[in-house]
């Protein structure tokens, strides 16, 4: 059965932590379910005219995971908020426990309702302690609040989560991925019996990972009702009992989740059949396109690798291995020693404009606040890199409009870009997989021979990710050189004519796609040998 | 919908958009109108002529300006940094040089003091307020003790750019005029317009794009100084003195302007005509005020009130413009991006 598979899947994708198969949840034996713990009806919301959520009617009942499933702008977050109280429904009626929801996050926060937002919430410059008992800080003298009284009180929910860093770290100190955790021990600080996870886990490593989502199952375990926002049809089908599916801001599918399989519930999110898992890749060519010799840095070591024209070459590892301090190395955004030659011609180092005007395209991880402007037209992201060929009078810089709005129109149209509102609307008001067309578009238009891609998909939704699969595909074969650095084995494995592993800053070795599957990828990455 | 109503519905729309991007295009209106009720001698061409000629100063080093904020950053030093100008002119250049060359010689002689402050902000990477709060004084201070702190007299052949008359017209409209539309063309129509307003956006975007960010933050302070001369050499020429005093809190009414003028002090956003409208209004006020009688003392709680009142209105015409098209706004997920304008 394919959803067995799966799960097997995720197990092995977390070795070696957790060798007890952890097999669906069990109906039967689920904690007894006293009524229901949040019921939505019939409830709609819309912003100045534009309908987000449609009549939209499910419940969660205590001791249940929900997981609520959808594409970009399908009305998740909407939902979310109004869960959370963040947003007030226009029509329709939600209540908690058979009582209807109080207005406001605080009068939410004592019916029982917790929210753990994407973007996180902390205060950088208090501790950590202080932060996980932020909203109870009421309840200490409020002359001298004891330090080390809070750090006794916030070490079990810490604990519990997993986060092994001193409670009296500032949370500015902390990585993404470990505020992340201080978020979500935040809301159990608040006894919660309601829980809306939202992406927990996009920005944790393969242990916090696991971590969060034994947590999810140990939540229901005590009773508490789940809501899991996530992108990863694997967690979903790890930890979910049921799964609600949302397209165009209504209800589609409210299924149990073991009548489920991986392509029914992508089909019941996209609203059509997607095209089989990846592309094919055509074979690459003989010449070398990039060759990297010895590129160090503080954070990478002797990096050596290289990619033919036409050759996507996957970059592995797990998070803070070093693939994106590589790619930066070899782009030239930090200071590294060796070299990186481009069809066998040397680039000078550490100086990205050079490297782009030796072919080196670099779509970076963060889209939204590194590749693209988010408060400037569209037009504008799209042509900045190749400004320099649409100047009418070059010396005196000045930009030749119409040749600017043809060159950025016929960008978007070779990716089929789709910006309702036009190549004049802010960059920020697409959605994440047109967002990150466009900085792919502004990329191509330097005609690059190399392309470098970190975490082109994530945060993207299914559909969008199987159109950027087919456009990498077809790009290699233009004969382009393509290195994908991704953080998804599936996608490394599906992708990629060979793959390189990193762990620890160093490239530990590399795969062709035949001989490669995720567990040996794994034991690379976490430091064994093959 | 019908083929009338979607056309009347298109101009209505550009009609709106034209005033979203610009709100304060009304709130001057409506406050000329006010004075002009109040005291009918402010309609009076000579009085609008003398408007302008009050606001060049402002037009021309909040020109300036508004460069450095679409980057991201800000000039506290601009009035030091014109007092500067105004002492080593009065003090040092006036009888070595010639009168023209003295004069053209200052712009560029501030414009050097200002690249330093975006040498500061872009290569040693501290935040641009701290870097022109130290220039402030620096400058304030170079000018101190070139001057003594002594006031001068400025001879009639310095003052071609405030008392001169081109074609008719007053010099210092002339070369305001000169400065805004080459300031605004620059800024939206010019690769240097588009880097500035790229840092300004997201300045690792632009890093990564391989864009030149240093050199961009190093010549927009060195636009903002060179513009901070030009303004004082057609200030000085109005006032024909230099007191110690000269300028001193005039970036703040620089800055006022800029904001008042719609330009995001967290960069990006913003433009060069907005500024110019925040300056004539700001000019407005206060020709209107004294014209009316008013106490001089309520000048800057008027200034005051008025920059929050803008500030406070000035989405309004944006919630129009998107209720008016809401029919092409994308459906959005989170309503924390809710639409917006362009």
């Amino acid at each position: 059965m394919l959803h067995h598979t799966l799960t097997f899947r995720t197990i092995a994708f977390s070795l070696p932590k957790k060798v007890i198969l952890n097999d669906a949840p069990d109906p039967d034996n689920a904690p007894e379910t006293g009524g229901v713990a949040v019921d939505l009806r019939n409830v709609t919301k819309s912003f100045g005219g534009v309908s987000a959520v449609r009549g939209v009617t499910f419940a969660i009942a205590p001791g249940e995971v929900v997981a609520l499933a959808g594409e970009n702008g399908a009305g998740k977050s909407t939902i979310k908020n109004l869960i959370g109280g963040i947003l007030r429904a226009d029509s329709g009626d939600i209540n908690v426990f058979d009582a209807p929801q109080s207005s406001g996050v605080a009068g939410l926060r004592a019916q029982g309702v917790s929210t753990i937002h994407q973007e996180i919430s902390l205060f950088p410059h208090l501790s950590v302690a202080e932060n996980v008992l932020i909203n109870r800080l009421g309840q200490y003298s409020s002359f001298n609040v004891s330090q080390r009284r809070l750090i006794r009180d916030a070490t079990p929910y810490l604990e519990r989560v997993g986060a092994h860093f001193p409670p009296s770290t500032l949370v500015a100190d902390l990585s993404t991925g470990q505020a992340q955790l201080v978020e979500i021990a935040k809301a159990l600080a608040d006894d919660p019996r309601v829980v809306v996870f939202d992406e927990p886990t996009s920005s944790l490593n393969l242990a916090e990972r696991e971590r969060v989502l034994t947590l999810v199952e140990d939540l229901r375990d005590t009773g508490v009702a789940v809501l899991y926002i996530g992108h990863s049809l694997d967690e979903i089908f790890r930890i979910s009992d049921r799964v609600v599916v949302m397209r165009d801001g209504a209800v589609v599918g409210d299924e149990a989740t073991f009548d489920l399989t991986r392509s029914s519930l992508e089909q019941l999110m996209v609203g059509r059949e997607l095209a089989e898992g990846y592309p094919a890749l055509e074979k690459p060519g003989e010449t070398i396109a990039l060759r990297v010799r010895a590129v160090s840095d503080d954070f990478v070591h002797d990096i050596e690798l290289e990619v033919h024209e036409g050759e996507i070459f996957g970059l592995a590892g797990l998070m803070g291995a070093g693939r994106t301090e590589a790619a930066r190395a070899i782009f030239g955004l930090s200071t590294a020693t060796g070299t990186v030659e481009v069809q066998g011609r040397a680039v000078r180092r550490n100086d990205p404009r050079a490297a782009i005007r030796a072919g080196i395209a670099f779509v970076t991880e963060d889209r939204r606040d590194e590749g693209i402007f988010l408060e400037r037209p569209i037009r504008e992201t799209l042509t900045v890199v190749s400004l320099d060929g649409l100047l009418r009078v070059p010396f005196l810089g000045l930009i030749d409009r119409k040749a600017e709005r043809a060159a950025a129109a016929s960008q978007a149209e070779t990716l089929r870009v789709s910006a309702r509102a036009g190549l004049e609307a802010q960059g920020g008001s697409l959605s994440g997989g047109n967002q990150q067309k466009v900085v792919l578009s502004k990329w191509l238009s330097t005609n690059p021979r190399v392309l470098i891609l970190d975490e082109p998909t994530r945060g993207i939704d299914v559909g969008a990710k199987a159109e950027i699969y087919r456009i990498l595909a077809r790009l290699a074969s233009e004969s382009l050189a393509i290195l994908l650095i991704s953080s998804e084995m599936e996608e490394v494995l599906g992708m990629s004519h060979r793959i390189g592993v990193m762990s620890g800053g160093r490239l530990v070795g590399t795969l062709d796609r035949a001989e490669a599957d995720q567990a040996k990828l794994i034991r690379l990455a976490t430091g064994g040998a093959l | 919908m019908t083929a009338p109503a979607r056309s009347n519905r298109n101009v209505l729309r550009r009609v709106v958009g034209f005033l979203g991007e610009y709100p304060l295009i009304v709130a001057g209106l409506l406050l000329f109108f006010v004075f002009a009720a109040i005291q009918p001698h402010f309609i009076t061409g000579s009085n609008v002529v003398n408007i302008l000629i009050q606001a060049s100063v402002l037009l021309i080093a909040g020109t300036g300006a508004t460069f450095i904020v679409m980057t991201g950053g800000i000039d506290l030093s601009v009035g030091a940094l014109m007092f500067l100008g105004a002492a080593i002119l009065s003090s040092t250049l006036f009888g070595v040089l010639p009168p023209l060359v003295a004069l053209l010689l200052v712009p560029i002689v501030t414009m050097i003091f200002g690249s330093l402050n975006g040498l500061a902000v872009a290569y040693a990477g501290v935040p641009a307020m701290i870097v022109t709060l130290a220039s402030l004084q620096v400058f304030r201070g170079i000018g101190g003790h070139v001057t003594e702190q002594r006031s001068f007299i400025i001879p009639d052949g310095l003052r071609v750019a405030g008392e001169g008359n081109w074609l008719g017209i007053p010099a210092p409209i002339v070369i305001a005029a000169i400065v805004v539309i080459l300031g605004a063309y620059v800024l939206r129509r010019t690769r240097l317009g588009r880097f500035v307003q790229a840092v300004g956006s997201s300045r690792s975007a632009a890093a990564n794009a391989g864009l030149p960010v240093g050199w961009v933050l190093v010549a927009v302070y060195a636009i903002g100084g060179l513009l901070a001369g030009v303004a004082m050499v057609v200030q000085l020429g109005r006032l024909g003195a230099v007191q110690p005093t000269l300028d001193s809190g005039f970036e703040l009414t620089v800055i006022t302007a800029v904001v008042l003028g719609g330009t995001s002090l967290d960069g990006g956003r913003g433009g060069v005509i907005g500024t110019a409208l925040g300056a004539l209004i700001l000019t407005i006020v206060e020709n209107g005020l004294v014209l009316t009688g008013a106490s001089p003392y309520i000048f800057d709680i008027v200034r005051g009130v008025v920059l929050l009142a803008a500030l406070l209105t000035s989405g309004a015409p944006r919630r129009l413009l998107s209720w008016i098209k809401r029919d092409r706004e994308e459906v959005l997920d989170t309503p924390l991006n809710g639409p917006s304008l362009h």
